[in-house]
């Protein structure tokens, strides 16, 4: 079944397809141990993924990236709950919509896996330490056969052979690795075991949640690049959460900003980072610093979210904004269309800001005042990068 | 350009001589550091880079005293630890603090930030009553940038956010007024919107107070930032394999390992977007050698993209100085380079 | 990342007793706690202390002059029972306190020194667990009068610190690598500020759960001694009224039943008040168990 369905997938991708996933104004409340009181921690998330699109999803943390993903795939903790918008899986192999609040029980166990996987937050730390890698995969591959009903139980054999060619997909060793135990592998080892395991069932979507986060620059830096070639390969979509922007920008071609438990910015990677119109967004850009170059030094934004036990009136990020009006105060501004330029709706930019317009008037007056002033300085600028080339022709 | 001063008779503030240091585990003796050779002077900052498990917060511990290391010496104004008086050593502990990691375990989840700054203080002797070291703690609070200290000073740990932790950290370890500051990743459990912050703030107290730092981080971009106008030393598997001013050697970096570093790191420069920079980056491998069962010759050999056989894996390139074209002092472990530096120079 | 960001402050200092209060066994068995200290307090304020023997109505069973009967001597054994837990209560509390600060003391500083002190102190524990503690207890009995709780208490305590000292010794060991403490040390705060500011009220909660466990054993342990009689039987209190129960036949006799029913219910029920408080506060404490 799973190869037909690859088949047909890989003979599509064209902008033109219909969304795999398409959220609208979802909402998903905690209610909080001690007293009760409701926690909103999604207030209202719309987007729609398409099939080989890559969504970063980003934002600081406890701004509800996590609470998210959990949420799409029906795995909230016991005391958090969808309270509200919809959720639509768009089968690929044809079919009708699937409303996945709707699902229950064995249909929803059927679906999550092998329709929609995830990779979670830390997980590389919590594979079940007695189970040799193999294992693991055997859990995964049969648990999934039963809740399809298969009749034929997959032998060990088949679930080797599985598991091999995944494992080799992410540039791992099957003989080495499906023997040995989770402690035995070193921790980039084990984040590919896990996409590996989560990709043996061919789902179309994969949602990662900070999958990097824990592992240091080359282990990140080539877990990305096989990320990138085999979402190529295999033609799924990808929801990837992080909070670092700069890994996000190298991995997506769609970003989503979260704020407080909104999406507050999102549109086609480049151009959002090229041209990001919402403060919070331009203000997380600003905040990194830059390891090569000159340009202005990185800049903090002070302050930090609103209680969600308490949201505020007007726009969530108005405390800490560094362009408030009073009128922010007072109306929650709705997320807009500010450039359509780039294609189909798919790819539209839209922030969530009251002033967007005339800050991007601001910010394009000052460019051109930094490109008047660049031009009288060429001579230096030139005269600076000279070591850094000869250290690159080396 | 380096903002440190050695003192007048040239004596660098402290001085890692040749430290070593073996974990003895059930599985075997684990060498985490392998024979490293840095100083620090006055005022000055050094940066320590490297992928995790490299060695970085070992040899951090042993300067700041927290671990004697297996081999090799620490000296602290030219005077070796293993050698000092008790009167000294004091004189050391104060002049030497440590900042950790993880802002949630390094303070005392029951103690109040003020009974966490004022313990310090009386102990000794810098406080002489309950509203001198009230006084005391709220401007070390000001100095770290938590005002109005007032608030902060009858709160919990656990009611501050994780960067007022760490600033709390901070100036804990200001308390006794040190010369130098030993920080391991002090800012990567922090959200971006928040690391700056606090780099700023560390900032400010180098030039303010003359603070000198070694300064741990996994994160290139962040010791440039924060390492500017000093000094940083890139860890391979225990050992030091570059060093030089922080500047020159993140512009041009000469040591496979650290390209490989920079070429890793992810940008969001419009023009590079997506792209896929140099060769360099296409290491061999991207496993780390286990350390209980070191590659020969150069350690790095296996994942080297400029790899030569016969060479790299059979012979130890030592740590020497590198004549780098229109660079400072620099010192490069690698055999192939050495050997394409002395080329270009004849060729010239 | 951010699970092991999750603040986990040691102790929630504000509303211990409202979590106390959400585990429902645990506040039963304080409210039995607190009214059986109560009632030991009250009664000897409120009642006649001596209880004058009448032997005409001996061996009487339950009456509504006597609600539980009485004893060999004529005795009521209620008032007797009312007026007996002081005794057993105060020396239980008095050995746990002392058992505990010496099991502390030596414990934290043992992991916290390590090397000869720990050393040391570990042959002392060896020592001392191999030391049978009733017949050594009987061996003193001979030599000194036990009639002053105090001395009792005391003595109870000083041999039963060992095992504490161990599991505390091994919980300071852990929390010594903790980074608030490496922190303190490099701070020079001086070992005794380190171990008992920074690291032992890091196991208030800890401790307070084995105190109130070293109360049911010394509890245990005093009566055990008065029922064989190793302990001088000056006085009235629930032991004491077992092992003259006992040796008078209480047992043959039909209406004796409660005479050395109640002392027994009694001690039961302190116990099972302690242990069911041990219960909640282990939840309070342990913030896994808390959270959900
Ligand atoms: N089990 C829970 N009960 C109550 N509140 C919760 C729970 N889990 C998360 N929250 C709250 O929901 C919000 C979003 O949390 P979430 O874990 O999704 O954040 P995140 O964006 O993934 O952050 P990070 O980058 O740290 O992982 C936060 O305010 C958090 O405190
Ligand atoms: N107490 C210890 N016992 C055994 N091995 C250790 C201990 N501390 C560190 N190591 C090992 O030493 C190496 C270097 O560790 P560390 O200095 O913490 O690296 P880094 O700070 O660069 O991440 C690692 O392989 C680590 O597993
Ligand atoms: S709406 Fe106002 S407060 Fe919100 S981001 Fe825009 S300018 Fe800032
Ligand atoms: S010595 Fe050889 S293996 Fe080592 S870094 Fe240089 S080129 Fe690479
Ligand atoms: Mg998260
Ligand atoms: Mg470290």
């Amino acid at each position: 079944m799973a190869t037909v369905v690859n088949q047909e997938r890989s003979g599509t991708g064209s902008s033109t397809d219909r969304p795999v996933l398409q959220v609208e104004d979802l909402r998903i409340t905690y209610r909080t141990g001690r007293s009760g009181r409701a926690v909103e921690a999604v207030r209202g998330v719309s987007f729609d993924l398409y099939p080989r699109q890559a969504l970063a999803l980003v934002g600081e943390s406890g701004c509800g990236k996590s609470t998210l993903a959990l949420g799409l795939l029906r795995l909230l903790p016991r005391l958090g709950g969808i309270s509200g918008g919809s959720i639509r899986y768009q089968p690929q192999g044809g079919g009708d919509p699937v409303d996945v609040r709707a699902l229950e029980g064995r249909r929803l166990r059927a679906w999550r896996w092998s329709e929609v996987a995830m990779v979670f937050q830390g997980a590389m730390n919590a594979f079940n330490p007695v189970l040799r890698i193999e294992d693991q995969f055997a859990d995964t591959i049969r648990a999934h056969a039963e809740g399809n009903g298969r009749a034929a139980r997959p032998s060990m054999r088949e679930v080797r052979e599985r598991a091999a060619e995944n494992l080799r997909a992410v540039r791992l060793e099957p003989a080495r690795v499906l023997g040995s135990y989770p402690h035995e592998l070193s921790g980039g080892m084990r984040q590919r075991v896990l996409i590996a395991l989560s990709l043996v069932l061919e789902p179309q979507v994969l949602l990662m949640d900070e999958p990097t986060t824990a592992l240091d620059l080359l282990t990140q830096r080539s877990i990305v690049d096989m990320l990138r070639e085999l979402r190529e390969e295999r033609g799924f979509a990808l929801i990837f959460i992080s909070h670092d922007l700069a890994l996000a920008s190298e991995l997506s071609d769609r970003v989503a900003t979260m704020y407080a438990g909104r999406i507050i910015e999102t549109g086609a990677t480049p151009e959002v980072f090229a041209h990001p119109r919402h403060p919070y967004t331009s203000g997380l850009m600003r905040a990194v610093p830059r390891v090569r170059g000159g340009g202005p030094g990185p800049v903090s934004i002070p302050g930090s979210p609103p209680d969600l036990a308490h949201p505020p009136a007007g726009c969530a990020f108005a405390a800490r904004c560094p362009h408030v009006r009073d009128a922010c105060h007072e109306t929650d501004p709705p997320l807009e269309t500010v450039a359509v330029s780039n294609g189909p709706e798919l790819t539209a930019h839209r922030a969530a800001c009251l002033r967007w317009r005339e800050l991007a008037e601001e910010a394009a007056a000052a460019d051109d005042a930094e490109q008047a002033a660049d031009a009288g300085q060429t001579d230096d600028a030139e005269q600076a990068e000279l070591p850094q080339q000869k250290g690159a022709t080396e | 350009m380096t903002t440190g001063t050695a003192s007048a008779d040239g004596t660098p503030l402290l001085q890692l001589d040749a430290v070593e240091q073996v974990f003895r585990t059930k599985k075997g003796d684990v060498p985490a550091v392998r024979g490293v050779d840095l100083h620090v002077n006055e005022g000055e900052v050094l940066c320590l880079v490297g992928e995790s498990g490299c060695g970085k917060t070992t040899t951090a511990r042993i300067a700041a005293g927290l671990a004697p290391p297996t081999g090799g010496r620490v000296l602290y104004r030219g005077r070796a630890l293993s050698e000092m008086g008790s009167e000294e050593k004091v004189q050391y502990r104060r002049g030497v603090q440590f900042v950790h990691q993880d802002p949630y375990a390094s303070l005392n989840p029951i103690r109040t930030v003020f009974a966490t700054l004022a313990a310090p203080l009386r102990k000794h002797g810098l406080a002489t009553s309950r509203k001198d070291a009230w006084e005391q703690a709220c401007r070390l609070l000001e100095q770290v940038d938590l005002r109005p200290p007032e608030n902060f000073l009858s709160k919990y740990p656990h009611q501050l956010s994780g960067g007022q932790r760490q600033r709390v950290a901070v100036a804990r370890a200001l308390t006794l007024k040190p010369s130098l500051i030993v920080a391991d990743e002090a800012t990567s459990m922090l959200d971006v919107s928040i690391r700056v912050g606090l780099l700023k703030m560390l900032s400010k107290l180098r030039t303010e107070l003359g603070t000198g730092f070694v300064f741990i981080t996994h994160d290139l971009a962040i010791a440039r930032y924060f390492g500017t106008g000093g000094r940083i030393a890139v860890m391979y598997l225990g050992r030091v394999v570059e060093h030089g001013l922080t500047e020159e050697v993140i512009e041009n970096p000469q040591h496979p390992y650290t390209r490989a570093l920079l070429d890793a790191v992810p940008t969001m420069d419009d023009d590079e977007v997506g792209a896929v920079a140099g060769e360099a980056r296409k290491l061999r491998g991207v496993d780390i050698p286990s350390l209980l069962a070191l590659p020969s010759g150069c350690t790095f050999h296996p994942r080297c993209p400029l790899f030569r056989e016969g060479l790299c894996d059979t012979a130890d390139p030592p740590l020497e100085p590198l004549a780098v074209a229109g660079g400072a002092d620099r010192d490069v472990s690698c055999h192939v380079v050495r050997e394409a530096v002395a080329e270009a120079g004849r060729a010239s | 990342m951010t699970s092991a960001l999750a603040p986990t402050p040691a102790i929630q200092r504000r509303g211990l007793l409202y979590r106390m209060s959400r585990s429902k066994s645990g506040m039963a068995g304080f409210v039995i706690v607190l009214l059986i200290i109560g009632m030991t307090i009250v009664a000897p304020l409120v009642m006649n202390h001596t209880i004058a023997p009448d032997p005409a109505h001996a061996w009487e069973g339950p009456s509504g002059g006597h609600l539980l009967g009485t004893d060999n001597s004529g005795r009521d054994v209620l008032k007797q029972v009312l007026l007996g837990g002081g005794t057993v209560i105060f020396v239980g509390l008095g050995a746990a306190a002392v058992t505990t600060v010496i099991a502390v003391a030596l414990g934290s500083l043992a992991a916290y020194l390590r090397g000869w002190v720990d050393s040391a102190l570990l042959q002392l524990t060896d020592i001392f667990m191999t030391i049978p503690q009733i017949v050594l207890l009987a061996v003193l009995g001979s030599f000194f009068q036990l009639t002053s709780p105090i001395l009792l208490a005391l003595l109870l305590g000083s041999f039963s610190w060992p095992v504490l000292m161990r599991s505390i010794r091994a919980q300071v060991l852990t929390l010594k690598e903790r980074e608030f403490v490496e922190a303190a040390r490099s701070l020079d705060l001086g070992t005794l500020r380190v171990v008992f500011v920074e690291i032992v009220p890091n196991m208030a909660g800890y401790i307070l759960i084995n105190f109130i466990i070293a109360v049911t054993n010394a509890i245990y342990a005093l009566v055990g001694l008065y029922v064989l009689g190793l302990a001088p039987l000056s006085g009235a209190n629930w032991g004491i009224m077992i092992h003259q129960a006992w040796t008078y036949g209480a047992i043959y006799i039909a209406s004796g039943t409660p005479y050395i029913l109640a002392p027994v219910f009694a001690i039961a029920l302190v116990q099972l008040g302690l242990v069911m408080l041990t219960r909640s506060l282990e939840e309070v404490f342990n913030p896994r168990l808390a959270e959900g």
